[in-house]
């Protein structure tokens, strides 16, 4: 009998540590990892050159003030505006080619917002040009 | 007496630890799903990145450009000493090569103008914004 109990405690082996390890192991991948991955926009440069190879009726130039309002030929809208999103899509159904330029005290948050609003408009043809300072 | 007690605490840990198996199979699998699926990614309030509606997954590249909330740039999480153009120098850049740019959100748009400099200087058209999921 007596024998029978000291062999039975030698083949106990205890699984805690090995729990607590693996415990420690989840607790760090489950608060270090992140499943929002990043994503990208992709802009064209406007280059100086390539502006006189295209019509100017197909060229429609954006600018985005100080104040946050998108300026197109002279016009102010705000970019919330039904106006400004009906100018998007029919310069997206007539595939004309858009360049952004944008006042140099914006944030990128902002021009991205414009952006990104352009390319959900359907235009695919969008260039961005340096700031300007105002 | 003394022996038998031994004798039916062991029993009884080891009935403890066969029911602890199943937890313990559970914990393997959500440790292995946060290890495959999840990815590990230095967060800092100096950059992040603005936010946007785009679904393009960004993609692999040579060359990526970093703008902090001071104003310093990387270039391949190397700090830029000078100017930005003899920094990439470094690099042998063709039209074609991708550029990506991750840029502080809060920052002025002015600070891309260096990088919009060079690309247009070096031919490259593509340029890409990393941007975060809107959530």
């Amino acid at each position: 009998m007596l024998l029978e109990v000291v062999r039975q405690r030698k083949q106990l082996i205890s699984i805690t540590p090995l729990i607590d390890v693996v415990f420690i192991l989840l607790l760090f991948f489950m608060l270090s990892s992140t499943f929002n991955r990043t994503k990208q926009i992709d802009i064209t440069t406007a280059l100086p050159g390539q502006q006189q190879h295209q019509q100017d009726s197909e060229i429609k130039k954006l600018f985005l003030d100080a104040d946050g309002a998108v300026v197109i030929e002279g016009i102010r809208y705000q970019s919330d505006s039904s106006d400004f999103i009906e100018q998007l899509h029919t310069y997206a159904q007539s595939g004309d080619q858009v360049i952004v330029a944008v006042s140099a005290d914006i944030r990128v948050q902002r021009l991205v917002k414009l952006i990104d609003q352009i390319r959900q408009s359907g235009i695919s043809n969008l260039k961005l040009a340096k700031s300007v300072t105002s | 007496m003394k022996l038998l007690d031994i004798n039916h605490n062991s029993a009884r840990k080891n009935k403890l630890d066969d029911s602890m198996i199943p937890a313990i199979n559970i914990v393997f699998l959500l440790l292995i799903f946060f290890m495959l699926a999840g990815q590990i990614e230095a967060r800092s309030e100096l950059l992040q990145i603005p936010v946007s509606s785009s679904k393009t997954a960004l993609s692999e590249t040579r060359v990526e450009i970093k703008i902090d909330a001071n104003g310093r740039y990387f270039v391949n999480d190397q700090t830029v000493e000078g100017s930005l153009s003899e920094h990439l120098g470094k690099f042998v850049l063709t039209a074609e090569t991708a550029i990506i740019c991750h840029v502080h959100r809060d920052l002025p748009a002015s600070a891309l103008d260096p990088v919009l400099a060079i690309v247009g200087q070096l031919g490259i058209q593509q340029l890409s914004i990393a941007t975060a999921n809107q959530s």
